[in-house]
């Protein structure tokens, strides 16, 4: 990308501007304006300490790194959400829990969230996989598109999104499993 | 693997949760222009570096030409060519002139023909050959070059590494009191000791022929050991292993910014004499995806390999047939 490759600029982009915006809204208390200007300053940030990065599995958690860092220095330039919203996965055990999807034993998030906070945490885990998976997760899943529908929309076969789409449920499932401890069954319980 | 009953958890999950938020097209399209400017701006502004960096190599390169150029005409003799660059120096190691001026070795410095390259008991020395060839110098070793193609070696050991499809431009003769080595694309060793020369051939095939004896070849995975009296000892060794640290200790660090994953791993696997193989079609996919950032300058290629996979979801393991790259447990 730091070649000059715009295709590559553009995968990276699509890749995480979504992600980041979502990261970062509930933290603004839903403040749309002050998430786009926040993610913005983060992907500038981002593009001038990108030669200093190093590898690829980490880089969602560098930008969200930044992006915090980011929201901090927001609220106290503008003075806006003087009540600054500290979301549970802000708790550095359970931020820790999220950024590495290892899971702390002494904590049990079904008994201490509620339902919209369990909702938002599993949105989380599901931006945390490639954006690819959580992607075809939600089309099929929470958009009910068949696996023709999908295929034409990543451009690849039937077959190749029937294997990712396993693949994705497989990261997903294990996920959760490590984020809340509990089975996916045990969590759809704690949403219902 | 998941069940049907596990799939119908998960979109239970799913369902429960709904779609997750979407920016709007119109905040989308305004942040990707705004962090295009910046993309760009960074671009054009290491483009810039990297056009002063190339003029001042330049600049530096034919100020040490012409240095010497200048200096040859009092140490060396009148023809000497350039027949190699210093490209790492570890411990004491000297370069003497043909009027017998010895001065320290030191990196990226030019070795001309007729100079004599020389290790103390405690020096190594990397050499890159113009043509693309590496040759590394053990310790106590003596080599001196006639040109690019040919070298004398009268003490010590050298392993040369020639990559790729042999070529007369990569043609290399090493001359010793016990005979001479001849090379047909390969990473080979040649050693003299008590009168004796050991050729030990890592990959392709290498031909010696003895001062008294006949023709000798050798190929990967053998040592050929001709004594003074052309006596030959033929015996299989192993192509990887501590016998050949000193030769991945001394490898010219790879400039591995912006360099695909998977061409760092084939030269980690050349550098260690493995072969690197993939665990699943799952971790040779994720490999290649990963562009990597940064450097490794000063780290050995195991060490190097570990800083770099420790970067992305991959991991390495020593398996019977090379080194094995395999996707990390997730629940680690």
């Amino acid at each position: 990308m730091l070649d000059g490759d715009e295709r590559a600029f553009n995968a990276f982009f699509d890749s995480y501007f979504a992600r980041l915006y979502r990261f970062v809204l509930p933290r603004l208390n839903g403040d749309a304006e002050a998430a786009r200007e926040v993610v913005q300053g983060t992907l500038s940030k981002a593009m001038r300490k990108l030669g200093d990065f190093r590898g690829e599995a980490a880089m969602f958690t560098w930008l969200c790194q930044i992006c915090r860092r980011e929201a901090v220095d927001f609220l106290r330039i503008h003075r806006r959400h003087a009540d600054r919203v500290v979301l549970i996965d802000d708790q550095p055990e359970l931020r820790a829990v999220i950024e590495s999807i290892e899971a702390p034993e002494e904590f049990d998030l079904l008994k201490n969230c509620g339902r919209s906070e369990l909702g938002r945490l599993v949105q989380s885990v599901l931006d945390r996989l490639p954006a690819r998976y959580a992607d075809a997760l939600e089309w099929k899943y929470v958009e009910g598109l068949s696996v023709d529908e999908i295929a034409t929309r990543l451009g690849v076969g039937q077959v190749a999104v029937q294997s990712m789409l396993a693949r994705a449920r497989v990261s997903f499932r294990e996920a959760l499993e490590q984020v809340f401890g509990a089975s996916a069954e045990n969590i759809v319980a704690g949403l219902e | 693997m998941t069940t049907s009953k596990d799939e119908t958890n998960i979109e239970r999950v799913l369902q429960a949760v709904g779609a997750r938020v979407q920016p709007s097209e119109a905040l989308t399209n305004q942040v990707r222009e705004a962090a295009r400017e910046q993309w760009l701006a960074v671009v054009a502004e290491r483009q810039a570096k990297r056009r002063r960096w190339l003029l001042l190599a330049t600049a530096a390169s034919i100020a040490v030409t012409a240095l010497a150029v200048w200096m040859g005409r009092f140490v060396t003799s009148p023809q000497a060519i350039l027949v190699a660059s210093i490209a790492r120096v570890s411990g004491h190691v000297e370069i003497a002139g043909t009027w017998g001026r010895s001065r320290p070795a030191v990196e990226n410095q030019p070795l001309l023909s007729g100079e004599k390259l020389v290790t103390s008991m405690d020096g190594r020395a990397a050499l890159a050959l113009p043509n693309g060839i590496s040759m590394r110098l053990d310790h106590n070793t003596r080599i001196e070059f006639a040109d690019a193609h040919r070298a004398s070696m009268d003490s010590g050991g050298i392993y040369v590494d020639s990559p790729g499809v042999p070529t007369a431009e990569r043609r290399l003769r090493i001359e010793t009191p016990v005979g001479a080595v001849q090379h047909f694309g390969t990473q080979y060793e040649v050693r003299l000791a008590s009168s004796a020369i050991q050729v030990r051939v890592r990959e392709g095939r290498v031909a010696l022929t003895p001062t008294q004896g006949i023709l000798q070849s050798g190929i990967a995975g053998e040592q050929l050991t001709v004594g003074a009296n052309g006596e030959v000892d033929r015996m299989n060794i192993d192509t990887h292993g501590a016998e050949w640290d000193w030769v991945a200790n001394l490898a010219p660090t790879m400039n591995i910014d912006g360099k695909p994953l998977v061409e760092f791993l084939s030269w980690v696997g050349r550098e260690l004499g493995e072969p690197v193989v993939f665990a699943n079609a799952g971790s040779e996919a994720e490999a290649g995806k990963v562009v990597l950032r940064g450097s490794v300058s000063g780290l050995s290629p195991q060490d190097a390999l570990a800083a770099v996979l420790s970067t992305t979801r991959l991991r390495d393991a020593d398996g019977g047939d090379g080194i094995v790259i395999s996707l990390e447990d997730a629940r680690r």
